[in-house]
């Protein structure tokens, strides 16, 4: 969530959009019904089916699953076509007055209609990957700062672009798509946009029904742009807010989980990145603005080994945020850099990273003096955590932390594809022989499950760490196996339940709330940190016994957590995560005091600040419980601790109309600059530093969009997306039409396709002469994910005590299957018998002419508990989103039959 | 203690049932879990109630339902209602009438109407004949008679009934009778300017109240038959049955069921009701 749920309670309108909250975050409500009753909120549903939310609506659209993407680009053209749009916010704060390169107008002019695949395409590979030179900015040669054209007017602006692009999203053609009738689409376009007024507030909520897609991650695109369109983002009520679906996910993410990160989203190193690349640091580089070339008159410059292509990249004084690439060096030490420096000065801190290192690749770099940039502090962050794990080994020579190379060796270097069906593809090659599993079902919850059923067939061990014997627990006397055929060593270890452990539990609105130990676990359970703790010790112990390959890693980690008795304590890992000064031990304040030195310690710079209330004065922030909110806007800043900085609502700097540095809406301030002070007032926690000005005409001007190296909010872009600048219709995998939009390239073209295999269970898709309805998963408010929590309990197996299909009356009359009849649902990889739960909450879809019907079920059942039943997942493919490859649940091709 | 009343706000509730589980955890509830009886099906274990609507009603072990009711408009636009549906908690409590033993069912000082369960005998279940929404239910193993308790426990002891604590949205709220009868009108007067329909049911004159939207048929709300006291009157004159028996119906076969597994629910409840702030198991399933 950029804002949190208390924040709910600001908003005027929601797009409630790829999700069910009064279902799957019933607690959403608490807030959402305040604003509904206290400031008249709208709340506009958009959903395949009429769900507890819908019927909490004022407007509700149905469409088929899998189109949100035709939706929301039909609500864009509709904002541009009617110029529904917040013009300021839009100029100022959005890189729509940015020019592209000239050669993406070229491409699209000369592909009309859009062929389905923007400038650059390579399909030779798998995935498809696009050379996305042609979709970069076009940048002044002597500043490198982008060309921009405020009116907007210029044919290679993005606004102009982006109007063309968007301008097939006709509600005609969005009705022949989506299934939604387009006088449905005008009318909750033209209510959501009220919400770009500058003293309205529109909030956007997510979760699954969104991200798990193909285009997954182009959904959320299409929503971040429209949001930008309408200026929600930063305000208060506003937003683009992800609803987690477990408690603590936000807080599994940000320490890292997600295969391509390492904790605080630094991305893993890779294995072309084979060094960590920190040239020379120094300071008092002196410096001609405008210049092109510059020298040092500073000592610890004397000694550089600097080479062609290094970037120099400034971290204090007149250019911090910059990085430059050098393209000569002459005897004397003069660099020679690809663009002028902006700003002259002495003082400056500097780094020179080498070419092709890590941080070459991973710090984002800029020359516009209004970027703040935030991730070229990626350097201090990933330093301090290497000496956080191994503080012996980041030793410091000269000023630069030469050893840190050597922890860099330490960290894996990803080589191949780690996402979750490919681990499991990987499993059933043999590859990986053991399996960890830490409440996880993957028996239940992986796409494809008899799939993954098989693939834990063929493990040598499995540990599982649970409350209740799982399906996954339970794989090898699994309904249909006998467990004599099965090999694998399974243990299960008692797991301690939440309210059994100590620890923080940080929800969707980067809250992280300390949870207290109310009662013993039963039995032998232990809680996770305990097991993790004994884990790395009998590990270590066995590499000093027996050596073994590379163990420098485990034998030099730094492993503190243990307080008396040797039990480990949670508040000790939450003290590491805050980072403390390797001088003396004490606790830094936050990650603004961080450094590339070695001279600080963090495991994980977001959380820095967690556990300190001032600069070495150790408190833990998370455990705060002052209820009271002086803010005026929910914020609670004193109710535990959020992340960054315990600010509440990101990106907040745009909240302030630029011209005047004072709130866009006076009654939902969230901060305010003031020119009097020098410096951002609250009630929030400014975004990107207190005394950079946030009047556009002021010298210290600093733009809004910190953690982009634009500094923009970007409506065209992510240069860091793979499947293109815009989000595009695509169908799913398996759809029941075609793409009208272009035939000849119905799916995202980056899709990863996995070999085929024998049992037909892996890239193959359904076809719709034989499976023609739309089938989709999704979370009921009874049961929890894959339902070890709540089908174990007898009280929530009463309230959703069996499996069921919904379906429409439409649907059941063709098939004949009437409301209760046991029917069986079946796609081309599997079957499954379930309820036929009949109902008018499901129409068939009227597209294009043709009648589509939908169906959906719920995921959460499997073999074991008290509540059983089969498993939609069965049905549901093996192929992921083109960006994150999280699996396409939410959208594929079924029969159903009664049975 | 000043009289108190339950308000349940119907445009807030989003059919989340947090409240029923809620009553059944404080109260320590069995669930309800039908079998379906087909021989070693996973899938087809328990029967199906054919909606979200899980049990299928109200019951002894079940004192608070929500009630999921779906309709097409007339404008083709979907509707689906949902509500919490228990003891309304009458001033004049029919079912107290229908009861033969004095000192069963209680009008507490609060307004909540209580059962009173370890005097509760065997009897011809006049209560549930009696009361106009037909919401006492009879347990037909201990020959008892069940319903919601409005928390009375908790009432007494400063707390709110365990469905209103647990609410997410609000819906369902609770205090002194006459603030509850002022929120309840100011926000009938503010929903009925979209909701020409919108009604306080079954009105003030109950500890229980509910704004509807709708006409309470729409939520399978029972309307108040007040003839079913003199129909169940009737009835019973012309089978020409004694009203209710004691110990005539404790047959030994019921108390050795008392003794086996049923009887373990049996004593719980039955310590429940011993007084309103008597000691509950809270952990029973």
């Amino acid at each position: 969530m950029t804002n949190h749920w208390t924040d709910l309670a600001n908003v005027d309108y929601f797009l409630v959009i790829g999700s069910n909250p009064a279902e799957n975050h019933p607690i959403s409500f608490h807030w959402v019904t305040k604003a509904l009753e206290n400031r008249g909120a709208k709340l506009l549903v958009v959903d395949p089916r009429f769900s507890r939310t819908a019927a909490k609506a004022h407007f509700y659209a149905p469409l088929r699953s899998g189109t949100d993407i035709a939706f929301v680009n039909g609500m864009i053209n509709r904002i541009l076509e009617n110029d529904l749009y917040n013009a300021d916010y839009v100029k100022y704060y959005t890189n729509a007055s940015f020019k592209v390169n000239a050669a993406f107008r070229a491409y699209m002019e000369a592909h009309t209609p859009f062929p389905g695949t923007f400038p650059g395409l390579n399909t030779s590979a798998n995935p498809a990957t696009y050379d996305k030179t042609a979709w970069g900015y076009q940048v002044d040669p002597n500043t490198g700062i982008p060309l921009k054209d405020d009116t907007l007017k210029d044919p290679d602006c993005i606004f102009q672009i982006m109007k063309q692009f968007f301008s097939r999203y006709t509600p005609e053609v969005v009705e022949k798509i989506t299934g939604c009738p387009q006088a449905t689409l005008m009318q909750i376009t033209d209510e959501y946009a009220k919400s770009g007024a500058a003293d309205k507030a529109g909030t956007i909520m997510y979760a699954m029904g969104a991200t798990q897609h193909t285009y997954g991650t182009q959904n959320i695109r299409a929503y971040g742009i429209l949001q930008m369109l309408l200026a929600n983002i930063g305000i208060a009520g506003g937003g683009i807010n992800a609803m987690r679906g477990e408690s603590n996910v936000q807080g599994a993410t940000d320490q890292g989980i997600l295969y391509h990160y390492l904790p605080a989203y630094v991305p893993s190193p890779t294995n072309t990145q084979q060094s960590l690349g920190i040239r020379a640091i120094g300071t008092d580089m002196v410096s001609t603005a405008g210049s092109k070339v510059v020298t040092s008159a500073a000592s610890n410059f004397s000694n550089l080994s600097v080479a062609v292509n290094d970037i120099l990249v400034f971290y204090a004084g007149n250019n911090t945020g910059n990085g430059i690439k050098i393209t000569s060096v002459d005897s004397a030490n003069q660099l020679t850099l690809q663009y002028a420096v902006n700003k002259a000065g002495t003082g400056q801190s500097f780094m020179i990273i080498r070419a092709g290192s890590y941080l070459a690749a991973n710090i984002p770099v800029t020359n516009d003096p209004q970027s703040i940039n935030w991730w070229h502090n990626r350097s201090k962050y990933l330093v301090s955590m290497l000496k956080a794990w191994w503080p012996n080994q980041v030793n410091v020579t000269a000023g630069v932390p030469t050893g840190a190379e050597t922890a860099y060796n330490y960290l894996p270097k990803r080589s191949g594809d780690y996402s979750y069906i490919s681990l499991w593809e990987a499993v059933h090659a043999g590859t990986i022989k053991g399996l960890v599993a830490m409440g996880m079902n993957p028996a239940v919850g992986s796409p494809n499950s008899n799939r993954t059923r098989a693939a834990l067939d063929k493990l040598d061990w499995m540990v599982i760490m649970e409350l209740w014997e799982t399906e996954t627990a339970q794989f090898w006397k699994r309904p249909g196996v006998d467990p004599a055929t099965i090999n694998t060593a399974v243990y299960l270890l008692p797991a301690a339940a939440m309210v059994e452990k100590e620890g923080s539990v940080s929800n969707s609105g980067r809250w992280c709330q300390w949870r207290h130990k109310a009662v013993e676990p039963p039995g032998m359970a232990k809680d996770d940190l305990w097991m993790l703790n004994q884990f790395y010790k009998r590990i270590k112990s066995r590499y000093q016994a027996s050596g073994g390959a590379f163990p420098d890693p485990i034998l030099n980690m730094n492993w503190n957590y243990e307080g008396t008795e040797g039990i480990p304590e949670a508040a000790k890992v939450s003290r590491e995560l805050n980072g403390y000064y390797t001088a003396d031990n004490t606790v830094v304040q936050n990650f603004t005091k961080l450094t590339y030195t070695g001279s600080t310690a963090c495991g994980n710079w977001v959380f820095s600040g967690c556990f300190a209330s001032a600069d070495k004065v150790e408190q833990n922030m998370m455990d705060r419980r002052d209820n009271m909110d002086t803010s005026g806007i929910g914020l609670y800043s004193n109710w535990a601790w959020c992340w960054p900085l315990n600010r509440r609502i990101i990106y907040n700097r745009a909240s302030v109309d630029p011209k005047t540095g004072l709130p866009w809406d006076p009654s939902r301030k969230v901060v305010q600059w003031s020119t009097a002070d020098a410096k951002w007032l609250g009630p929030d926690i400014v975004d990107g530093g207190a005394t950079n000005s946030g009047i556009v005409t002021e010298s210290s001007y600093r733009l809004p969009f910190i953690m982009n190296n634009d500094g923009m909010g970007r409506v065209y872009g992510s240069f860091s997306l793979a499947d293109g600048p815009f989000p595009e219709h695509y169908e799913p995998m398996e759809s029941p039409v075609e793409n009208i939009l272009h035939p000849a390239q119905p799916t995202s073209p980056c899709v990863y396709k996995y070999p085929g295999d024998t049992n037909m269970q892996l890239n193959v898709f359904g076809d719709r002469s034989k499976y023609p309805i739309v089938g989709t998963t999704y979370r009921v408010a009874e049961h929890w994910q894959a339902g070890a929590m709540t089908r174990n309990l007898s009280w929530l197996a009463e309230v959703q005590p069996s499996m069921f299909v919904e379906m429409s009356l439409e649907l059941a009359a063709e098939k004949g299957i009437a409301n209760g009849d046991q029917v069986r649902v079946s796609t081309i990889r599997g079957s499954i018998e379930a309820y036929a739960l009949v109902t008018g909450r499901l129409k068939p879809f009227q597209m294009n002419g043709q009648t589509v019907h939908q169906i959906g079920m719920p995921w959460h059942y499997g073999y074991a508990g008290i509540a059983k039943g089969d498993s939609a997942n069965i049905l549901t493919p093996s192929v992921g989103d083109v960006n994150t490859r999280i699996p396409e649940f939410k959208a594929f091709l079924c029969n159903v039959e009664k049975i | 203690m000043t009289e108190k009343a339950i308000f349940i706000d119907t445009s807030k509730c989003i059919g989340c049932r947090a409240c029923q589980v809620a009553c059944k955890q404080w109260w320590g509830l069995p669930a309800e879990l039908p079998a379906e009886n087909v021989a070693g099906s996973v899938q087809f274990q328990y029967k199906f109630s054919g909606s979200y609507q899980n049990p299928g009603d109200l019951s002894h072990q079940t004192w608070n339902l929500v009630r999921f009711k779906e309709e097409a408009g007339s404008d083709g636009k979907m509707k689906w209602f949902f509500t919490p549906d228990r003891c309304r908690h009458c001033k004049n409590p029919p079912c107290q009438e229908g009861c033969p033993v004095p000192g069963v069912i209680v009008k507490d000082e609060s307004g909540g109407v209580y059962y009173n369960v370890e005097k509760c005998g065997d009897c011809a279940k006049q209560c549930a004949e009696y009361c106009p929404f037909g919401i006492p239910k009879f347990d037909g193993d201990i020959r008892r008679a069940f319903k919601c308790r409005f928390c009375i426990d908790r009432v007494h002891e400063g707390k709110t009934p365990a469905c209103v604590k647990t609410c997410p949205p609000g819906a369902i709220q609770f205090g002194d009778k006459t603030e509850m009868m002022d929120k309840a009108q100011a926000r009938l007067a503010v929903i009925q300017t979209d909701n020409p329909e919108a009604n306080i049911y079954p009105g003030f004159d109950y500890n229980n109240f509910w704004l509807l939207l709708y006409a309470p048929e729409k939520y399978s709300l029972a309307q108040a038959d007040f003839t079913r006291k003199e129909k169940a009157r009737l009835a019973a004159a012309r089978t020409s049955r004694k009203p209710f028996t004691v110990a005539g119906f404790f047959k030994p076969l019921t108390y050795l069921g008392m003794l086996g597994g049923l009887g373990l629910a049996f004593f719980r409840r039955v310590d429940a009701g011993k007084n309103p702030e008597g000691k509950i198991d809270r952990h029973g399933k």
